[in-house]
């Protein structure tokens, strides 16, 4: 019904008058408000005593009105809610698609004229086509696109479907799997696991946020995938504490109490917040920044049940007839010194089928200690991927051989959401990554990527 | 005879347009909800303004998450005369405005917010720079134009961590925003409430749109405790 309005509206042919290319137009811009109607604006003071207002699935300046005697011919004096959240009145040629009330509607449910949902192709260029995230619509994060002005919208306009609702945790393959997985590996039937990564507060101490919620959500999702990874790896950075102060130990017990629910094994790696909190830190015993509260936690809250007395350790996962065999080795780049180089080396020479290093901090982040000469000698030795975290998010580039997982409860720094990583080997034997979304447990189409041994 | 006719049904055209433009208008029209009350804590013990959320008073603040992404989340204590406002703001890639206090601080990573009181608004735009936060303070009386011409006195620090603003070769991680806003400013007393709504802004080119368009906000009514 209301389309049918639009529409009627619309064919009275009231266009919208677009004003110059002034999108630069802020409280500098010395401009009256008429004069920037119709320009793109993200708050009040862009529209100089105008009001930056939510028009057309986006936001536009628009001129103060009182009544539609206040307005240009074939504009309206309407109700409109700011950017701000307030109503206010605003002059609106209703009829207008760029900055008009909205966008058409259609009449029933199914069909949404105008509008892309996230995986229909479309002209919006809120990112690029390929690039991390970027939706067949050109835009990110579940956004829709209005294909009249190129532009993404958060949530889809009424009766064009619903948002994803959460399906349950994915059926990633049928068969299920044999697994035994202790401290040191083990064997699969398949070579199958999970990764997550980075779950600290936002801020120093914040014992109480800590994001308990979502590392919960992840790991009781973990649980009910089908079937089960038999282990998870993480990319590290389990806590935000003072080094040498009192919350390390309940940070990481809030962690332990999060992952209850996943009845697998984790293997952690070192984070640089289980050392000081800065990338360039160095901790362990003879190391610039020593024996910390932080490190001190991380090793016996989460590598002590492993039986690891070291920071850095490898484990080994094969097939029950050893038709392959995989290593995971994990490095700590912020507990970096000569034993640990040289372990380097010889752990990443033995000859197996698949390498797995696992970091906390990706190449790019070179200031850890160990990032370049851990890279140095990954150079010397084929590896099949490398697993990082470090950045709150999920990214890999194509033909890269490192993927970053830091989307695992840490404040989240793209407009991804948090969630999990499902590594899997394929039957022409190289491996597959998808990324879940925690909330919906919907797999990031544009993410998927295989790699060879 | 269609002649005739012709300008009647121009007329009608017409204020069936307005007719229906107002109806939806007000279709759209949400109803005002009632704004979540958070009770704002006195804090004892000195505020050391560095950007880091540190002191223990900041342990005990409400924390509100703001809507959208990246993630940001907006924390209150009150201390003496002044109400202290602890940003956080999770972000990839730092953009400044490139301005200076009182600019256009919008153009680039920004944070906004308003305190509403007796028909007064007062905003603080707070951005990161490569020389620390810039803020721009407003005000404006019953929603006519806003006056930056007004200041508050407030104070303003910033700290990145693990960021350096304006170098998208590089990965930031966040940057963190203390403010302290004299109550006078704000003219609120402690046992008194003020209404208050914030949004965050991230963009990934200064002056470009958010990555969120409009950025989300939310809205809060905020209590000083005595």
């Amino acid at each position: 019904m209301r389309a049918r309005r639009w529409l009627a509206v619309a064919a009275l042919g009231l266009g919208c008058t677009q004003a110059g290319d002034a999108s630069d137009g802020g409280a500098d811009a010395g401009v009256d408000a008429t004069s920037n109607a119709c320009q793109p604006c993200v708050i009040d003071s862009d529209c100089a005593g105008g009001a930056c207002a939510q028009l057309g699935g986006d936001s536009y300046c628009a001129s103060s009105c009182a009544t539609s005697a206040d307005c240009p011919s074939g504009e309206q004096c309407t109700s409109v809610a700011s950017v701000s959240g307030d109503q206010v009145s605003v002059c609106v040629d209703v009829a207008s698609a760029q900055c008009g009330l909205g966008p058409q509607e259609p009449a029933d449910g199914g069909q949404c004229p105008g509008w892309a949902d996230p995986a229909t192709s479309a002209s919006c260029k809120s990112c690029s086509q390929g690039s991390n995230g970027c939706q067949p619509n050109g835009c990110y994060g579940g956004w829709w696109c209005n294909t009249s002005t190129n532009k993404c919208q958060a949530a889809p306009p009424q009766n064009c479907g619903s948002a994803p609702s959460d399906a349950g945790p994915p059926q990633v393959f049928d068969g299920g799997i044999t697994a035994t997985i202790d401290a040191d590996g083990g064997t699969e039937s398949h070579l199958y696991f999970a990764v997550v990564g980075d779950t600290r507060p936002a801020n120093e101490d914040d014992t109480t946020n800590y994001p308990t919620s979502i590392i919960g959500g992840i790991f009781a999702d973990l649980a009910k995938v089908s079937p089960p990874p038999p282990f998870v790896v993480s990319t590290g950075d389990y806590q935000f504490s003072d080094p040498f102060g009192s919350q390390a130990a309940a940070q990481l017990s809030k962690y332990l109490g999060a992952r209850g629910a996943y009845g697998g094994v984790q293997f952690p790696a070192m984070g640089n917040h289980e050392c000081t909190g800065a990338t360039a830190s160095n901790c362990g015993s003879g190391n610039t920044n020593g024996v910390t509260n932080n490190y001190s936690a991380f090793m016996s809250q989460l590598l002590g049940p492993l039986q690891k007395t070291t920071p850095y350790y490898v484990i080994h996962v094969a097939a029950p007839d050893a038709s392959w065999t995989a290593k995971f080795v994990f490095i700590a780049a912020n507990a970096w010194d000569a034993t640990q180089s040289a372990w380097l080396g010889t752990a990443l020479a033995e000859q197996t089928t698949y390498t797995f290093v696992i970091r906390h901090e990706p190449a790019s982040a070179n200031t850890a200690p160990g990032v370049t000469p851990s890279e140095a000698i990954m150079k010397s030795y084929p590896y099949t991927l490398a697993i990082v975290g470090h950045s709150h998010e999920y990214y890999h580039s194509s033909g890269s051989r490192e993927v970053v997982v830091g989307n695992g409860g840490a404040p989240i720094s793209t407009n991804q959401n948090y969630g999990y990583a499902l590594v899997e080997q394929l039957t022409n034997g190289d491996i597959q990554v998808d990324m879940y979304d925690y909330a919906t447990n919907a797999k990031d189409s544009k993410f998927e990527f295989e790699v060879s041994p | 005879m269609i002649r005739l006719l012709k300008p009647l049904i121009g007329i009608v055209a017409v204020a069936a347009v307005v007719t229906l433009a107002r109806r939806r208008a007000t279709e759209r029209a949400p109803e005002p909800s009632p704004r979540r009350e958070v009770h704002v804590p006195r804090a004892s013990g000195a505020f050391d303004l560095d950007g880091e959320l540190t002191e223990p008073a900041w342990r005990v603040a409400p924390v509100a998450q703001l809507a959208g992404r990246p993630y940001s989340e907006v924390r209150f204590t009150w201390s003496g005369d002044a109400l202290h406002v602890g940003l956080y703001a999770s972000d990839r890639n730092i953009v400044s405005a490139g301005v200076g206090g009182d600019g256009p601080v919008w153009r680039g990573d920004s944070f906004h917010l308003v305190f509403a009181k007796d028909g007064v608004e007062r905003s603080f735009d707070v951005g990161p720079s490569a020389h620390g936060a810039v803020l721009t303070d407003g005000e404006r009386r019953s929603k006519g134009a806003w006056s930056y011409a007004w200041s508050s006195g407030a104070r303003v620090a910033l700290d990145m961590d693990e960021g350096t603003a304006d170098h998208p070769e590089d990965a930031d991680e966040e940057w963190v925003v203390e403010l302290e806003i004299p109550l006078a400013a704000l003219g609120l007393a402690p046992g008194q409430r003020v209404d208050f709504s914030a949004r965050r802004c991230d963009v990934d080119v200064r002056g470009g749109k958010p990555v969120e368009s409009p950025c989300p906000a939310i809205e809060l009514a905020l209590v000083l405790d005595p």
